[in-house]
């Protein structure tokens, strides 16, 4: 019996630890993730940026891999696996700083349009599926073209472009949340809108919410390889996955090697966050709890 | 449909208005005397107001004039209509792949759950939806055509010419169908008539085949639909990669040409195309399932918002754009 309390009082986040830790799966992916994220953080104590990353080295160009250059060098003589670890950094930043603006902006409009309902609501719904019925890539490569190809202008044109996913989703969540009592009861102790919807409506639909976050970091990682592929995003000498992906393009016959290590890293970084996503899923799924 | 597509006319007029630089600059050349480009100008409507220019374009368009190539001089339907082949030929070929491997996919992940033959199907849905389409494009070009000469690698519009590009786009929708049978599937098998039918003694291959399977399918259609809109986006990266001339080919190149009548064309018959497909979904739904026909036909109010909950939930089991 004492047990049985002892493991109510176990907080919320404490529970969905422990049920994604049993999730092999995704914890290693997890694993995987931690370090990608490590490598790009300690690349600096490996090489230096701008001579080893993006300085160009005709001389070395295009070397099979050796002891010095472990996956060989690009068509520009910088070294493969150098120019992998700091591409790691422009697809993370992208990734978490454009699913953050859209979860901002979109989950701010989704609990508005949940909460609130009416007009409101009906108007900016319409506007989502305006939105969504515009192909997301072709939607970020429009506002790209308006645009100087730098992080910051790719993160917002990929951002923008998911707003609509994350309004739909939030506004779902908030919606099966809104008709509950504590919120009748939060309402009835005269609590103002604003601390019901972020401190008792947005609390209580966080589930979804992260999960969406987690999938959609992976899906804006690969939205800006895929820009980066087509010269909309990252414009080398910048090392990204996409545009040395399309540099490599032109070598494939003699030296596939080239294709195989930035591809990898891409397949290795997105199936981390879709399973990381997925294991999140499993993990704060009310059915499954025991 | 037409109020969607005047809307996203009007987003991406917007986009294309905020462009830095000066287009016509850009199109005469270096060595274009300021006189020539204000009389250019002036001749491109660029000097009217913003919504004087969107009024006309939308006018023009009514007449089926999606107006002149500021690079070519061409008419823009002109090109377009040169492109539109490739990529509905293209994006209805990945569909038809993607459904043709996925529902038999799902159903097996199904049958035997938790089994090895799930993993792998699990995994293998993983790998095409986190894999860059454009990687795989190359990797299977590598493999088929440069390294086991069973396919061409030059794009000829021929039909052998079209299989990697379709097997490539296909692959990428898999995940979703494959995860959205699989579910479906497993709760139409435990479901009661599915055990009814077991107990009147049809044999367990016509349960699963046909029984289950036909009232499993429709979530996966769902899902092939609202997954289009994703297809034509990756289409641009496919055709880059395969060197189609298509629509988001056309449309890259003039974007980076800043010719605005084509890249606003390209985005129109792309979203009119989406608002289709998502129609065509919408009337298979009533064909594939009785049920919704005849909520149809009661006009019962809440046909629409059933319909509406039940996409919604396909939708939310993987979104990834």
């Amino acid at each position: 019996m004492q047990e049985h309390i002892k493991k109510k009082k176990e907080s919320q986040a404490r529970q969905i630890w422990r049920r994604f830790k049993k999730n092999k799966i995704a914890m290693a992916a997890l694993v995987v993730l931690a370090i990608i994220v490590l490598a790009a953080l300690t690349a600096d104590l490996f090489w230096d940026y701008q001579a080893d990353a993006c300085d160009i080295n005709i001389p070395m160009r295009l070397q099979k891999p050796s002891k010095e250059h472990w996956l060989g060098t690009d068509e520009m003589g910088r070294d493969m696996l150098c120019r992998i670890v700091y591409g790691a950094r422009a697809s993370l930043t992208v990734g978490i700083f454009a699913t953050t603006f859209a979860l901002i902006i979109g989950g701010a409009l989704g609990a508005v349009c949940g909460y609130y309902g009416g007009r409101l609501d009906n108007i900016i719904m319409r506007c989502t599926d305006v939105l969504l019925s515009i192909p997301g890539l072709l939607l970020a490569i429009a506002i790209m073209s308006a645009f100087k190809p730098n992080i910051f202008y790719i993160s917002l044109a990929l951002g923008i472009s998911y707003i609509s996913k994350f309004t739909r989703i939030v506004r779902s969540a908030v919606l099966t949340v809104r008709e509950q009592e504590f919120i009748e009861a939060a309402r009835a102790i005269g609590a103002k809108d604003r601390t019901i919807i972020f401190k008792h409506v947005l609390m209580n639909c966080m589930a979804p919410i992260f999960v969406q976050y987690a999938l959609a970091i992976g899906s804006r990682i690969l939205s800006v390889s895929t820009l980066s592929y087509i010269g909309m995003g990252i414009q080398s000498p910048t090392p990204d996955w996409g545009n040395m992906l399309s540099g490599a393009r032109a070598f494939i016959v003699g030296r596939p090697y080239l294709v195989l290590g930035p591809g990898i890293a891409l397949l290795l970084t997105i199936s981390a966050f879709n399973l990381i996503g997925d294991g999140l899923r499993d993990a704060m799924d009310p059915r499954l709890k025991k | 449909m037409i109020p969607v597509t005047i809307a996203v006319i009007f987003i991406v007029f917007l986009i294309m208005h905020l462009t830095p630089g000066d287009p016509v600059a850009l199109l005469l050349g270096a060595d274009a005397t300021p006189e020539l480009i204000a009389e250019t100008r002036e001749a491109l409507g660029i000097n009217d107001p913003f919504f004087v220019q969107f009024g006309r374009y939308l006018l023009n368009l009514c007449k089926g004039d999606f107006g002149i190539s500021w690079y070519t001089g061409n008419p823009v339907s002109e090109r377009l209509f040169s492109a539109i082949p490739y990529t509905v030929k293209l994006s209805l070929g990945a569909m038809l792949v993607a459904i043709l491997i996925s529902v038999p996919l799902g159903v097996i992940a199904s049958v035997k759950r938790n089994t090895i033959a799930d993993y792998v199907i699990s995994v293998f849905a993983m790998i095409g939806v986190s894999a860059p389409t454009f990687w795989v494009g190359i990797m299977l070009m590598l493999l088929f055509s440069l390294n086991l000469r069973l396919l061409p690698s030059a794009f000829d519009g021929s039909f052998a010419s079209y299989i990697l590009p379709t097997v490539t786009q296909g692959f990428n929708m898999l995940a979703s169908i494959v995860r959205t049978q699989r579910s479906s599937m497993l709760e139409v098998l435990s479901s009661d008539y599915i055990r009814t039918a077991r107990a009147k003694g049809v044999s367990n291959f016509s349960a699963t085949y046909k029984h289950a399977l036909r009232n499993a399918v429709l979530p996966s259609i769902t899902v092939a639909g609202l997954d289009f809109s994703l297809l034509v986006g990756g289409s641009v990266a496919i055709e880059t990669v395969f060197a189609i001339p298509g629509v988001g080919r056309l449309m890259i190149d003039n974007i980076k040409l800043h010719d605005t009548p084509t890249v606003i064309g390209c985005m129109v018959f792309v979203s009119v195309m989406v608002s289709i497909i998502n129609l065509l979904v919408d009337i298979l739904y009533g064909l594939v399932d009785p049920r919704i026909k005849a909520q149809y036909l009661r006009e019962n109010k809440n046909a629409g918002t059933h319909k509406k909950e039940k996409r919604e939930s396909g939708a939310s089991d993987l979104e990834t754009v």
